[in-house]
């Protein structure tokens, strides 16, 4: 897929670029995905679209601090329980794909454990939808971790829509922290 | 001032009236006192009876050659009586002439009244014509501005008034009838006169008769009775025959006097008839130019007045978009969906100022139309010409609102 | 002579008939200017011994300025203050360019009660438009107010208003325990006579007026499943309608009363359904894979409108409530558009749309489909009309969560007062 393709450049690219600061570069995917997404068709001057891109560049920085464990992160798949997404997408990045299987390996080995899933919106949209959305970004992890061989038996999923947001705040820094997937066993 | 003429005018008419009516009173009156000159005159005209007497028998004989004589003087005198008689004949068919010679003179009045009529026809046409002039002026006026209806009303009233003026005609016409109708009866009261005459001429021819017959019994009676009763009988005879002739001449002549007095005031009367007849017919036509003259007046006013309107109706248009435009900033609409309309009548001062907003239509919405009349108020005063001039034509125009379709 | 006077008098008609003649001289007028109809509210008159009731009369002000029909006028800059129609000066009021007066004065019945005499005027033709008397207490003088506002706008642009009508609202606070509790409120569509009409732990979402406004629908999102309620408001009542596999949310009443359209989401899966109230029964309307939610009825109950992103992006649709479901899209312009409900004359829909510049609130013309975007904000959401289409509701989310008042065309707005803590989603009552 071309939007992958895309993905895995500007991953690459973080990654040289912040390889020498070792810094956490696990969420850039999600705001580069979006702004790059053509789907609406919107006009050139996209207020919203500018200060994602700029959003995500920070993000990189404050990222460091929202997460003080991304560099081990990022070695350790198995330290990950959050899967982050677009706006208004549920599609799972192969990054996020990454951990899934990670955990779907430890879930395999334990077969007493149940998974819980739990899909979340930002503020932005409305709140029924972003109920939906979130139930809609559930499924989308659940699918995977069946994919990966753990029971539909032993999932339960859910969705908060934007009731419960992982950050305060109204711009993108908090936002792309609350477009997620949540998942426990 | 219109009203001023319209006062004189009415005066001149008035008297005019009067004197038509005047004269027909004075024709009237003539004729009835001379109709009663004729009456007393005709009783006067009854024959004398003759009476025969008896005479002394001595001079019948020795008179009877005289008596001879005398009848032949008497045959002569009845022959000369009878030539008389021609005479009187005569004049009688010179006067039917003289009578029949004011009939034609009567005729060339009547013909003159008829030249009367013709013109006064003619002049009608030409009113007639005046009528068709103004009425494609109306159709021009009416294709120009629709809308000035009140012209078409004007033209109304002025083809009433010319219908009042025909009525006034046609007064004066049946006015002049009847005096001919009267000239009529008088005509056929000298007929009836010239009836009687030739009656009594009759008259006098059965008198004759019976005078000579009643003379050849005398003379058989007396033949029969020979010589006695005839001188005697004769000389009374002759008595009474030269009175009864004497008689009989002064009756001729004062009836033949009677006839040429009788015929000389029917001249006299003719002639007056005729100069009245005559001032009738000049009052009429000065009557009809004066007619004229003022309708022509009325025309003139009526075209100098549309046109003083119908500069004030094109002054006032060439505001109305300033109007509107005031009116149109003073509306705050309602945001309603359906579709109103409201027609408004404004009555305006000289100034401009709103007199009053009178819903004339009403849109069904009191809201609506409430807003419409706030509108027009707020927008008080409205634009208007600087001349004051308009005012005479424009007082008052109305507004038709409907609300903007969004 | 009548000749004469005839003459005379044609004379006379005929001048006269010249100034007459224009008389039909017409002006069209089809345009005017959309702007607030300028009226004073004088201060009401008030008998010394009372205190309350100084600012009754500006509930009347604030209800006409919200609509954004009318300029109401402040009152400092009154020429005179009258209470009683003989002291009214009407060339003073047209000299500030109002077009419309009410005056009113409020006589003491005994204790509790007073007697509010109140009266709307034209100023320019000087008459008055309605008188009406009203026993007021401080039990119901605001709803005595919100009633003399609605008859005043009525009486002037001819149309219904909602100043007496409620909203509810669900909100999110946190407790002295530092807990989140989460409750739903009735009130004033002011803000004013807030009633908490129930406190639970979990998300109150989508609460929904019955037509005769005395019941309220909710989905209450609990851990393992969102279920579908109903609540009697007077009693506090309530109970569960549905709790169908998935989860069942978004409930929305029927115009009729009836029915919810609701949804219910499987496997990430949201579909539209149909809910008998008095059967239990359920029709399901929508049947694609992707996200089908927010319904809202007609006001003619024939079509359902609903939020899908089965094309790109959130979108609004709409489908056949009663016959074949056939489902249409009904926006085309713009990022996103969702949680659209019809306007009352059915011929808008209120929706909350992306066009840009974040989430704002949009009137969509049904007709033209074209949307106009009337809110300041752009982090808006549970935008709604009022029962009578006089003014739209909404909430700005953010820092400083509020429900905001907007008059249709959006130029004028208020903030619904005595909101405490984070409001979620708002829903406006029926006019009775």
């Amino acid at each position: 897929m071309k939007r992958n393709l895309i993905f895995i450049g500007i991953t690459i690219f973080s990654l040289v670029l912040l390889a020498g600061c070792a810094k956490d570069v696990e969420t850039v995917d999600i705001t580069t995905t979006d702004s790059l997404d053509p789907s609406d068709g919107a006009s050139g001057d996209e207020v919203s679209g500018v200060s994602e891109t700029d959003d995500a560049v920070q993000f990189n920085i404050d990222g460091d601090d929202a997460s003080g464990t991304g560099a081990s992160q990022a070695v350790d798949p198995l330290s990950q329980r959050t899967i982050y997404f677009g706006y208004d997408e549920s599609v799972v990045s192969e990054e996020a794909q990454t951990i899934i299987r990670a955990h779907a390996e430890v879930l395999l080995e334990n077969p007493d454990a149940n998974l819980e899933i739990a899909g979340h919106a930002d503020e932005r949209g409305t709140r029924d939808y972003n109920l939906a959305l979130g139930d809609q970004r559930a499924a989308a992890v659940s699918s995977f971790f069946q994919e990966f061989g753990v029971d539909v038996s032993r999932i339960s999923a859910t969705s908060y829509g934007e009731e419960n947001p992982a950050a305060i705040g109204s711009d993108e820094s908090a936002w792309s922290l609350n477009r997620r997937v949540e998942f426990d066993y | 001032m219109p009203d001023q003429t319209h006062k004189s005018f009415g005066v001149k008419s008035a008297l005019l009236a009067i004197c038509v009516h005047a004269a027909i009173v004075l024709a009237v009156g003539v004729n009835i006192i001379f109709d009663n000159v004729l009456d007393s005159d005709s009783t006067s005209t009854s024959v004398q009876p003759i009476q025969a007497r008896a005479v002394t028998e001595e001079a019948i004989n020795a008179e009877l050659e005289l008596i001879r004589q005398r009848e032949e003087q008497e045959r002569l005198r009845i022959l000369d009586q009878n030539k008389q008689l021609e005479q009187a004949r005569r004049e009688q068919q010179e006067a039917e002439q003289k009578l029949a010679l004011i009939e034609s003179r009567r005729e060339v009045e009547e013909e003159r009244i008829q030249k009367a009529e013709q013109a006064r026809q003619t002049q009608e046409d030409e009113l007639r014509e005046l009528e068709n002039v103004t009425r494609q002026k109306q159709e021009n006026l009416t294709a120009i501005e629709k809308e000035q209806s009140i012209m078409q009303t004007a033209l109304k009233k002025l083809e009433q008034e010319k219908q009042e003026r025909e009525k006034a005609a046609e007064e004066i016409r049946t006015q002049e009838l009847a005096s001919k109708q009267k000239q009529a009866e008088e005509l056929e009261s000298l007929h009836k006169e010239k009836a009687r005459l030739k009656q009594e001429l009759a008259q006098l021819e059965i008198a004759k008769q019976e005078r000579l017959q009643a003379e050849d019994k005398r003379q058989q009676e007396i033949r029969k009775e020979k010589e006695r009763k005839k001188a005697a009988a004769k000389l009374e005879e002759e008595k009474k025959e030269k009175e009864r002739q004497a008689a009989i001449e002064r009756e001729e002549k004062e009836r033949l006097a009677a006839i040429e007095k009788k015929k000389r005031q029917e001249r006299e009367a003719q002639d007056k008839k005729r100069k009245v007849e005559q001032a009738k017919l000049a009052e009429l036509a000065k009557a009809q130019e004066t007619e004229r003259r003022k309708e022509e007046e009325i025309r003139q006013r009526r075209i100098a007045e549309e046109q003083r309107r119908n500069k004030a109706i094109s002054e006032f248009s060439k505001y109305i978009p300033a109007i509107r435009n005031k009116v149109e900033n003073e509306w705050t609409v309602l945001d309603v969906s359906e579709s109103f309309k409201t027609t408004v009548l404004v009555k305006i001062d000289v100034s401009g100022e709103v007199m009053s907003a009178t819903v004339t239509n009403s849109s069904g919405s009191d809201e609506f139309d409430r807003s419409v009349t706030i509108a027009i108020r707020k927008a008080s005063p409205l634009p208007i010409p600087p001349d004051p001039e308009f005012y005479n034509y424009i007082q008052e125009f109305q507004f038709s609102f409907s609300n903007p379709s969004s | 002579m009548p000749k004469i006077a005839s003459k005379f008098l044609l004379i006379v008609v005929l001048l006269l008939a010249g100034s007459y003649a224009n008389a039909v001289v017409t002006i069209e007028i089809d345009q005017g200017v959309k702007r607030g109809i300028p009226i004073a509210i004088v201060p009401f008159g008030i008998p010394q011994d009372i205190d309350e009731g100084l600012e009754l009369d500006e509930v009347i002000r604030s209800d006409l300025s919200r609509t954004g029909r009318f300029d109401v006028k402040k009152v400092d800059g009154f020429l005179q203050t009258p209470t009683k129609v003989e002291d009214v000066i009407f060339a003073d009021w047209r000299l500030i360019g109002v077009d419309y007066l009410v005056i009113g004065s409020i006589e003491r019945v005994d204790e509790i009660n007073s007697r509010l005499e109140t009266r709307l005027f034209n100023v320019f033709d000087e008459k008055q438009i309605f008188g009406s008397q009203f026993i007021v207490s401080t039990s119901n003088d605001r709803q005595v107010m919100h009633r003399i506002a609605n008859e005043v706008y009525k009486r002037v642009t001819g149309t219904k208003s909602s100043f007496h009508t409620r909203i509810a609202y669900s909100i999110a606070s946190v407790s002295s325990e530092n807990k989140t509790e989460h409750k739903l409120v009735v009130a004033d569509y002011d803000g004013h006579n807030a009633t908490v009409v129930l406190k639970t732990d979990n998300p109150i979402l989508s609460p929904s007026w019955s037509p005769d406004s005395e019941m309220i629908t909710y989905s209450i999102l609990e851990k393992n499943q969102s279920k579908v309620w109903v609540q009697k408001i007077s009693s506090g009542k309530r109970q569960v309608v549905a709790e169908f596999e998935g989860q069942n949310r978004s409930p929305s009443w029927s115009p009729d009363g009836t029915r919810l359209a609701f949804t219910i989401s499987r496997k990430g899966n949201s579909d539209i359904f149909v809910l008998t109230l008095a059967t239990g029964e359920i029709v399901q309307l929508t049947r694609d894979r992707q996200i089908d939610t927010e319904p809202a009825w007609s006001p003619d109950a024939d079509y359902i409108v609903f939020t899908s992103n089965r094309g790109k992006g959130a979108q609004i649709y709409r489908v056949r409530a009663n016959e074949n479901q056939l489902v249409e899209r009904m926006t085309m312009y713009g990022k996103s558009n969702s949680r659209a409900s019809y306007s009352p004359s059915g011929e808008q829909l209120i929706l909350i749309t992306d066009q840009g510049k974040g989430n704002q609130v949009g009137i969509f013309d049904i007709e033209s489909k074209s949307i106009t975007v009337v809110s300041p904000t752009s982090i808006d959401d549970s935008a709604v009309y009022s029962p009578n289409g006089d003014m739209l509701m909404y909430i700005v989310e953010g820092r400083d969560r509020h429900i905001k008042i907007l008059s249709p065309d959006g130029r004028v707005q208020s903030r619904v007062e005595f909101v405490e803590g984070a409001v979620k989603q708002v829903a406006w009552s029926s006019d009775n």
